[in-house]
């Protein structure tokens, strides 16, 4: 570093400017760590310069801190960056690391420093331009009385404080004032500074203040343009290790005297940072998205353009968040939703097993049924065969009584077979239908009827529609429907009978009529002999089914049975879901 | 008096006992053969050409109805009488149309199965008023037309049997018949015969092509 200086004319030279330019920055910066409410939510091993981004860190709203740590990288290069940190959408400028640079007021005895006053220096003064040239300087004014055994006092400005520190301090018009108790005006030493400017040349600011620190180039001599050119002290710290200072040679120090009154003033600018490691605190931030950047800045406060960022989403609270209300909603409705879906299958289920328990059941009743039918059926109709022969063989070898008992086993041994027949028939859910219940009615009614010798007229109607009638319905109706034939055969004196059959979707009415000798309703519970009503009455009760009888003295009897099909067509329905 | 010759179909032993007992304490008939399942009868019946097949309707091997359609064909000159019970309207429908004659209601008493029998040979053709009441409903539909077989052949009832059917759906017997027709009982028979003949013809493909499968 080299001043050169004009003595002939007032130019002066600049090229120490040029030579002071800041060598190029080596590495970058690096955010170290993140923590969330002191617990470490990431670890960045390295990043980052020239504009690289890491990805998103998500914190929850929750959190009350977040500290982000961070340092040059390589750390302690020289040039030093001085790092800036900054969190987009938060701050509204770059924030330094808080470093302080110090003026030191050292009250000394024969050459000892006996007291020490430091004023910090720290940050950037006001009108701070980017260099010691052109910005506008801070005038600083201290007073303080000189202590106890103090003969003189010296002034230094120096760089060392956080070794970390960088920056760049002018330091302009340094004055001291000494007021004696008894003097009339106070004794000024102007240190070199001077008034005017014939006074000032580098020489005399050289005569008067010595640089020290730990390298040589950190303080320098500067020119300061306003308000016209003349030197000035420089501190241009770019070394996160070493320090440097300008300090009043011995010869200068300033004597003075316990209880004297110090009046010191100068004049600054300075913009001071630190090369870090360094952290930053952020509390309670609202949610939303940051950016938080750690930059690598020059010295002086003039950027490079190295820097890390780091995303940030504050993610909301849940309960902040529109979506969480809807996606509670959804999961309500889906929760409900499959709820009644399970408790809809378990409802299947139970009905698929208590329907499966039932198609067991009736299998099994199928079964039964049908063992009871081939065998016994066979037996019996063995027997009826048999004692029908023997009677026909020996009927005229056998007491008329005893021939009446054989041919008594014989129709016993029929109707029995016509009763297992009939079991069968309506147990067996292949018949659960109007056509074959009509069928197997019709069957059995001409059977009957064509034995007895009555005559009869079936009016059945055409085009049976498909429609189940259940076992349990069935066979009442059907005895119900038997009985009145019965009745018909054996009471009425009638000659023709009606048989008919009305059906549709709804409801199936059958009706049995006759012609015969028919009887006075009123006067039938006084009647023996017309059990036959009550059981008729009961068996369609029984089936929920209506039962009409209408009889006059001469005029015949006509009964009808009518029972609803509507709920047996869901029976239906299931059935067939079941197969 | 010719002897009729008597076959006979039917799994249960006492029944089958007491059926051929039956027979053979009449003059006029000849049990010529007992069979307990329908596969012998399949195999032994054609060589024995009975005047008269008795055939159970429940076999524990082949039904009887699949027995008939075997037979039939074979036995031009036997009558075939199911025996059955009441639930079996569709079954003895199609015994009818696969080639049977006639149908009997267990228990049967000797005295209505020889009663029946010689009425059959006699040429006498009964027909309950429920199986009636399905011949007509099958002879109003069209006839089946699969695309597998040849259409079969289209009988239709002439118009003194219809009425006869009709008749006899509605309850009447063979004599009421007769006098609401102005007709002979025995007429009314002939009638019946041709009925029976166009059932089979019409019925006896279908039923055969479905009990194959």
């Amino acid at each position: 570093m080299k001043t050169t200086w004009s003595p002939g004319g007032r130019r002066y030279a600049l090229i120490m400017l040029a030579s002071l330019g800041w060598g190029k920055l080596r590495g970058g910066v690096v955010i170290t760590d993140v923590l969330v409410d002191n617990k470490a939510a990431a670890h960045m091993a390295i990043q980052e310069s020239e504009g690289g981004a890491l990805s998103p860190l998500r914190v929850q709203e929750s959190a009350h801190s977040i500290v982000f740590r961070f340092t040059e990288s390589p750390f302690r290069n020289r040039p030093a960056a001085r790092l800036r940190y900054r969190l987009e959408g938060y701050d509204s400028s770059w924030h330094d690391l808080p470093l302080k640079m110090r003026v030191l007021l050292h009250f000394q005895t024969s050459g000892q420093i006996i007291f020490q006053q430091e004023y910090f220096l720290e940050g950037e003064t006001a009108g701070w331009s980017g260099s010691v040239e052109t910005s506008e300087y801070l005038a600083c004014r201290k007073e303080i009385e000189v202590p106890e055994r103090a003969d003189s006092v010296k002034i230094a400005f120096v760089t060392h404080g956080d070794n970390v520190g960088v920056g760049v301090i002018g330091i302009d018009a340094v004055r001291l004032a000494v007021e004696r108790h008894g003097d009339a005006r106070p004794t000024i030493y102007d240190l070199g500074f001077g008034q005017g400017m014939d006074t000032h040349n580098p020489h005399d600011l050289r005569s008067y203040w010595m640089s020290e620190g730990s390298v040589i180039d950190i303080a320098q001599l500067g020119v300061r343009r306003s308000p016209l050119l003349h030197p000035i002290l420089v501190l241009r710290d770019d070394d996160a290790i070493n320090y440097g200072n300008w300090s009043l040679k011995p010869a200068h120090v300033v004597p003075v005297m316990p209880g004297d009154w110090l009046t010191v003033e100068w004049r600054i600018a300075h913009s001071i940072g630190s090369s870090g490691p360094g952290e930053a605190r952020y509390a309670d931030l609202k949610p939303g998205t940051y950016t938080f950047r750690v930059a690598a800045f020059r010295p002086n406060g003039e950027a490079t353009g190295v820097e890390c960022a780091l995303p940030i989403t504050i993610v909301p609270a849940l309960y902040r968040r529109g979506e969480f209300w809807l996606v509670l909603l959804a999961l309500g409705i889906a929760g409900a939703a499959l709820l009644a879906r399970a408790t809809e299958a378990a409802r299947v289920r139970r009905c698929v097993a208590a329907m499966k328990y039932e198609q067991a059941l009736e299998c099994e009743r199928i079964r039964i049924a049908r063992d009871l039918h081939d065998e016994m059926g066979a037996g019996l109709s063995a027997i009826a065969m048999q004692s029908d022969s023997i009677y026909r063989e020996c009927c005229n070898c056998v007491s008329p009584e005893t021939g009446q008992r054989i041919q008594s086993v014989c129709q016993t041994a029929m109707e029995l077979v016509r009763a297992v027949d009939e079991i069968v028939w309506a147990v067996n859910p292949a018949n659960d239908t109007v056509e074959r219940f009509v069928n197997y009615l019709t069957q059995c009614a001409e059977h009957y009827l064509d034995m007895a010798g009555l005559r009869f007229r079936f009016d059945v109607q055409r085009e049976l529609p498909d429609v189940i009638l259940a076992g349990a319905m069935r066979h009442s109706l059907f005895m119900a429907v038997k009985e009145a034939i019965c009745n018909a055969a054996k009471h009425a004196k009638a000659d023709l009978l009606w048989l008919r059959v009305r059906v549709n979707t709804v409801e199936l009415a059958i009706t049995v009529e006759d012609n015969g000798v028919g009887f006075d309703p009123g006067c039938l519970t006084k009647d023996g002999t017309r059990n036959g009503v009550a059981n008729m009455r009961r068996r369609m009760e029984e089936s929920a089914g209506r039962f009409e009888l209408w009889s006059e003295p001469g005029q015949g009897t006509r009964v009808t049975f009518t029972v609803s099909l509507a709920q047996e067509i869901t029976g239906a329905a299931d059935r067939s879901t079941l197969q | 008096m010719s002897v009729i010759r008597i076959a006979m179909v039917e799994d249960d032993a006492r029944l089958r006992c007491a059926i051929s007992e039956v027979f053979s304490k009449e003059k006029d008939f000849e049990c010529v053969g007992v069979f307990a399942n329908g596969q012998t009868a399949i195999d032994e019946v054609p060589r024995l050409k009975p005047d008269v097949l008795i055939m159970d309707v429940n076999l524990p091997d082949i039904s009887g109805v699949e027995c008939v359609a075997q037979l039939a064909p074979q036995l031009p000159g036997t009558q075939i009488i199911m025996l059955t019970v009441f639930q079996d309207t569709d079954t003895i429908f199609n015994a009818l149309g696969a080639g049977a004659h006639g149908y009997l209601v267990k228990p049967v008493m000797p005295a209505k199965l020889l009663e029946a029998v010689r009425e059959i040979r006699a040429g006498g053709v009964p027909m309950s008023r429920t199986i009636a009441r399905k011949v007509i409903d099958f002879f109003q539909q069209p006839p089946p037309r699969q695309h597998d077989i040849a259409p079969v052949e289209d009988v239709v009832l002439g118009k003194r049997e219809q009425q006869v059917l009709d008749l006899l759906v509605q309850g009447y017997s063979y004599k009421e018949i007769g006098n609401e027709l102005d007709i002979k009982v025995s007429t009314i028979g002939t009638h019946m015969q041709r009925i029976y003949s166009k059932l089979h013809v019409r019925s006896r493909r279908e039923i055969i092509e479905r009990y194959k499968r």
